[in-house]
Formats: C-alpha cells, structure tokens, sequence
C-alpha cells in the first residue's frame, strides 16, 4: 500500500518534466511536430551565443572555483588561529543571505572598476561564493591525517602536499560540489539579467525567461535543450550525492 | 616548533584568495550598501540618519512584501518539511527497493528553474492564489531535504530500533518518539536552509509569472520590491531594504544555530 | 558500461550542438527564396514634350527598369525586415508605373524608389512581406 502511494507521488514529481518534454513537440491542432525546434534552430539564431555562454560561465566559474575553495578548505581543517570559527560561521551567514542582498553591492562594486557588460561581472563574483566554501569545508572535514603527515615529511610545498594527499582523498566531494555549482550557475538569472546588457552575453536562462520576444512556439523546445546538459551532469555523479552531505554536524 | 608555525602559516596563506575575493566582492560593497542606506542622494552625500529606514518601513509595498516573504515562510516551509519528513521515512525504513526512487525526488532540485515553471504556468493557468509557487518551491526543494534526512537517517544507532522494538513498539510510535527526535540537529538545519532557500524564490516566482516585475498582489515578496528599486535607481530605498532584508536574515539564521546547538546537547 | 554511456551521450550532445551553431544559418538561408537583385540604373530615353506649337523630343536620363523584370509580372524589392531582434532581408511587392521605353528599359515614373533593389530572379516563388536571401547583388 505504502508502496504504491510513493510510486504515484513519484510519478506525479516526475511529471512536470515529462510534460516540458512531450508539448515541446506540440504543434497546431496537438499534432506531433518537430516545427518547433526548427523554429529555435533554424531561426532564432541569438540562441546559440547564450547557449555557448551558459555553457562557458558554468565551465568557466566552476573550475575557476575549485582553485580557491580547495586551498580555502584546507587551510580551514589544518591552520589554527584565533577567530577560525566565526570567520566559519561568517562565511555561513553570507552564504544564507538572499541573491538580492548581495547583488547591488556587487553592482554597484563592478560598475565603478567598469567591468560591467563584460563576461568578467558574472565570473568573479560567482568565483568567490561562499556556498562552495562551506561545502567543501564539510567534505573535507572527512580527510584523513596521517596522509598530510606523510607527505609533510617529503616535502613543504604546500601545493603538492594538497594535489598528492588531499586531492585523491576527496575526489568524489569533488565531483559532487562541482555538480552544485555547475547547476547553481546554469541556474543563474539575475546577474546576466542586471549586469549585461549585449544580448550576445547573456545566459540561455535569461533568453527563456524572455521568450515571449521571438516568434514562434520556442520556449519549451528552448527549456528542453536548457535542461539536458545539467541531467547529463547528474547521471555522472547520481550515486556519490550522498557520501558526506552530514550538515548536522556544523562546526 | 618553528616548523608548526611555519605550516601554520602557510595553511593560513591557503585562505587568503577566497578571503581577498570575499571582501572585495561582499565585504566591501555591503558597506557601501550600508553607506548609502544612510545618505540622502548620489550627488549630495548628506547624511540623514534613519530617515531612509523609516521611509522603507512605512512604503505600503515593502509591508506587502514582507508579508508575503512571512507568509511563503509561515506556509510553504513547514509543508515542505513534513512532507520531506514522511517521505524520508518511507524511503529509509520501507522497503529497501525503494531507494531508487530517491533519485526522482533530487530530480528537480537538479532541473534549471527556467524549464520547469513553463509547464507549471501552462498547469496552473488561472489559479488566481500564490499557491502555484509555492508548490514549485516545495517541489525544487524537497530534494535537498531528503537528502539531509535520509543522510542522517543512516547515522541512527541500530541498536535503539532493537531496543525499541523489544519494549513492543509499533511503527508509528517507533517513529515519532524515537526516529524523529534523534535527527532533530538534522531537521532544524533543514528548516533554516529552506527558509533561507524561501528568500531566494524569486527566480521561481518571476519566471512563473512571465518576467513581470509587477505580480499580483499575494505574490509579491521582497525581492520584487528589491528589484524594482534597482530598475528605478533608486538606490537608497534599496539599501534600507537590503539592509533590512539582511538583518531578518541574520536573526533566522542566528536563532536557528542557537536552538541546533541546543538540541545537540 | 554506464559511464561511457555518458560519456558518449555527452559528447554527442554537444557536438550536435556545435554542428548546429555552425550550419544554422546556412540551413536556414537554404529553406527560404534564394534570390539576385541589382539595383535601378538610370538610363536615356527620348522623352516627347508638348508644347505651344508641337512637340518636341529630347533625351533624358530616366529612373529605369529593366524590360525583363518588368514583363516577368510581379516585381518586388528588398526590404530589412526584423525578425527575432536581427536585421534580415525580405520582400515587397511593388507596383511601378511605366511610361517611356527603350531598347531595354521601361522609363519608371512612380511606384519604385530610385535607390532600392530590385529582384531579378528567385529560385522560388515569393510572397509579399516574406524573408529572402540575398544571393547576389548585381551592381
């Protein structure tokens, strides 16, 4: 009976999905028909730069970021100093506030350097956010020891002893925080909204949410291709989602 | 010992590009927000105390938004946490098969927000309430609450079920006085986190309704009020808001670790 | 297994992708009248006056069009239409109003702008206000 139920509401979660897929193919009269891709593909041709874009910010933002967090991670777990805590818990906080809080002092930041409407306004400020921080701070809370000791007695470049003794450690909190941020930023909507203004800069995100401006059915087909990249994402890491995602266990 | 202090520092050293990034990119303009909430005009710079502050409090739209951000909390969060709770529940001590269902929760949390309000709009078509968004944002968020849940389901003792099930305890008993309160730090942390994942609905809400900045009144929450400043450049306005947004922020979060901390005792 | 699988999923996917973004245009110009334009020349006509005692005939250089355009019966000219927030080119039908001829040319006295292009030929038919593809601009 219990069975049952959850399968029904799985079924009914899964359903919006399935309908973004199935009417993306709808024409007039509920016919089945392709013309609405066609119409994206072959004629809305703004569609491919921001496509690129996403595609690029995401690359781009999540590698760039795991350069800072790791090293920010680790020096969490190993350096002892005064106030580690409540820099921690600070992080946390900044990493609670709501996007708009932070977006007109990042605003207001990136117009006086001139960075506004350029690629670098949505890149540097989603490279230093706080929620990869306090993610990998959990993950790597997890890394054992004795290995950094290890390596500490070959050598005190501190750069080889995170790529030889932390790295393969926590290779899969790798994975899966890359996994959080690539779809935190293919997500994104209110920077490219309020930074660009070039329509050839922006995300495939702000194209759907202004979709109504093209001719032509669009939208879903765009929504559809919008969502593929992220679920081939997802069934890369599907099993490693689980393994230290402990929040409960904070500071 | 020198040794120590030196891998001290250079452990310390690690934290020095996200904490450069961090102040130039947070820090800093968060004190020129706070600035500016203080200050009159762009070009004047005069300073005029609370005036802004009083002028945000008393605007009839920030009490509409600030209602409605309440009420998503008041409503949609606890919602959400049942509903995650029960299904965590089915998932971790129900048949083991079923752990592959799992997958379908996560599912949306994993789905661009853009793709999926389209067929919620075309669903929900006419439903003249705040409703619709609120179950797109039960619907996105319950993946990560399960998650949590189930996560923390496994660290549970087996041995108080043995225990549990010996003093004759049924399932329904087992559950609520037992099961739930041990990952009580769990299910708090959850509920802070999908509060503070209520204030951030706003991409949910403006692609729902078709990238207005101005919804109908029930839906219209404090990001709005936010965003609409921004488009008018009114950035005083906007300063008092975000500061004040940032505080009931703060308090949440704040009040919310004391009471996670209190319960792991 | 499961891992190639989307490997090869991936790549396909953004191959497709890049294929698409490089051949989008082509394909699309492929699907639409593929036309030749060139503009209006002026040309010399033996114009007639009229006047107090008879007429009189002159030449002049007059807007013109060429006979073969003229006859074939519809005659339209290219205009920047918007489509999707970019300039493209289309079509409208014209209606110009001949006078003088010459070996070649009809004299045109209203109806077409001295500066527009006109369609010489079109590998298919055109409709009033639909999008083209501008082959070749015989100057």
């Amino acid at each position: 009976m219990k069975k049952v139920l959850l399968i029904l509401l799985a079924m009914v979660f899964v359903m919006p999905l399935v309908m973004t897929v199935v009417l993306s193919f709808r024409g007039e009269n509920n016919t089945i028909t392709l013309q609405n891709y066609s119409d994206l593909l072959f004629n809305c041709f703004i569609f491919y730069p921001m496509f690129w874009n996403s595609v690029l910010y995401a690359i781009v933002i999540t590698l760039i970021q795991f350069l800072v967090i790791i090293p920010c991670a680790f020096g969490f777990i190993n350096a002892r100093f005064k106030g580690k805590n409540i820099l921690f818990v600070f992080y946390i906080i900044l990493m609670m506030m709501p996007l708009q809080v932070t977006i007109l002092p990042n605003y207001i930041g990136l117009r006086d350097i001139g960075l506004i409407n350029t690629h670098w306004s949505i890149i540097l400020p989603a490279i230093f956010s706080p929620f990869g921080v306090v993610i990998m701070n959990q993950y790597m809370q997890g890394t054992d020891n004795s290995v950094i000791e290890a390596m500490r007695l070959e050598t005190s470049s501190i750069i080889r002893i995170i790529i030889h003794a932390v790295i393969p450690q926590i290779r899969i909190c790798i994975f899966a925080t890359g996994l959080f941020v690539f779809a935190d930023c293919w997500n994104m909507l209110e920077q490219p909204m309020l930074f660009l203004r070039e329509d050839s800069l922006k995300t495939l995100s702000v194209f759907i949410a202004n979709a109504d401006k093209y001719a032509g059915n669009i939208m879903l087909p765009a929504a559809v291709i919008f969502m593929i990249p992220v679920l081939l994402l997802y069934r890369f890491f599907n099993q490693h989602l689980e393994k230290g995602l402990t929040f409960g266990e904070l500071s | 010992m020198k040794l120590r202090i030196k891998w001290n520092v250079k452990c310390f050293l690690c934290l020095v590009p996200s904490l450069i990034g961090t102040l130039i990119f947070f820090i800093i303009p968060y004190v020129r927000v706070l600035y500016y909430s203080f200050i009159d005009n762009q070009f004047r710079r005069s300073f005029v105390g609370l005036d802004n502050y009083v002028k945000t409090l008393s605007n009839e739209y920030f009490q509409l938004a600030l209602k409605n951000s309440l009420l998503i909390i008041i409503i949609a969060v606890p919602i959400l946490i049942i509903s995650a709770l029960i299904i965590s529940l089915a998932l971790s001590f129900g048949i083991k098969k079923l752990r592959a269902l799992r997958t379908v929760f996560v599912l949306p949390m994993v789905i661009p927000t853009a793709s999926a309000a389209l067929i919620w709009v075309g669903f929900f078509s006419g439903v003249d309430s705040a409703f619709p968004v609120y179950l797109l944002f039960i619907w996105k968020n319950i993946g990560i609450c399960i998650i949590l849940m189930t996560a923390a389901f496994t660290n549970i003792d087996n041995s108080i079920f043995e225990a549990a099930r010996l003093d004759g305890a049924n399932r329904f008993i087992l559950h609520t006085k037992i099961t739930v309160p041990m990952i009580m730090p769990t299910i708090i942390f959850t509920v802070l986190l999908s509060i503070v994942n209520s204030f951030r609905i706003f991409k949910e809400s403006y692609l729902y309704y078709g990238g207005t900045n101005y919804p109908p009144n029930h839906s219209y929450t404090l990001q709005y009020y936010m965003n609409n400043n921004f488009l008018k450049l009114d950035y005083q306005s906007l300063a008092a808001s975000a500061v004040l947004t940032s505080i009931l922020v703060l308090v949440i979060v704040i009040g919310g670790l004391i009471v996670q901390r209190r319960y792991r005792q | 297994m499961k891992k190639v699988i989307n490997i090869a999923l991936t790549v396909v996917f953004f191959v497709t992708m890049f294929v698409l973004t490089v051949s989008a245009r082509t394909i699309h110009n492929s699907q639409i009248p593929n036309v030749t334009a060139t503009r209006l020349t002026r040309e010399d006509f033996i114009i007639e006056f009229e006047y107090d005692g008879g007429t009189f005939k002159t030449t002049q250089k007059r807007l013109a069009i060429k006979k073969s355009i003229y006859d074939s019966g519809e005659v339209y000219a290219v205009i920047t239409i918007i489509i999707n927030g970019e300039e493209r080119d289309g079509v409208h039908r014209v209606y110009p109003e001949i006078g003088a001829e010459n070996e070649e040319y009809y004299e045109i006295i209203s109806g077409v702008w001295g500066n527009e292009l006109v369609v010489v030929s079109s590998d298919r038919e055109l409709t009033d206000g639909g999008e083209v593809c501008v082959v070749e601009d015989l100057l």
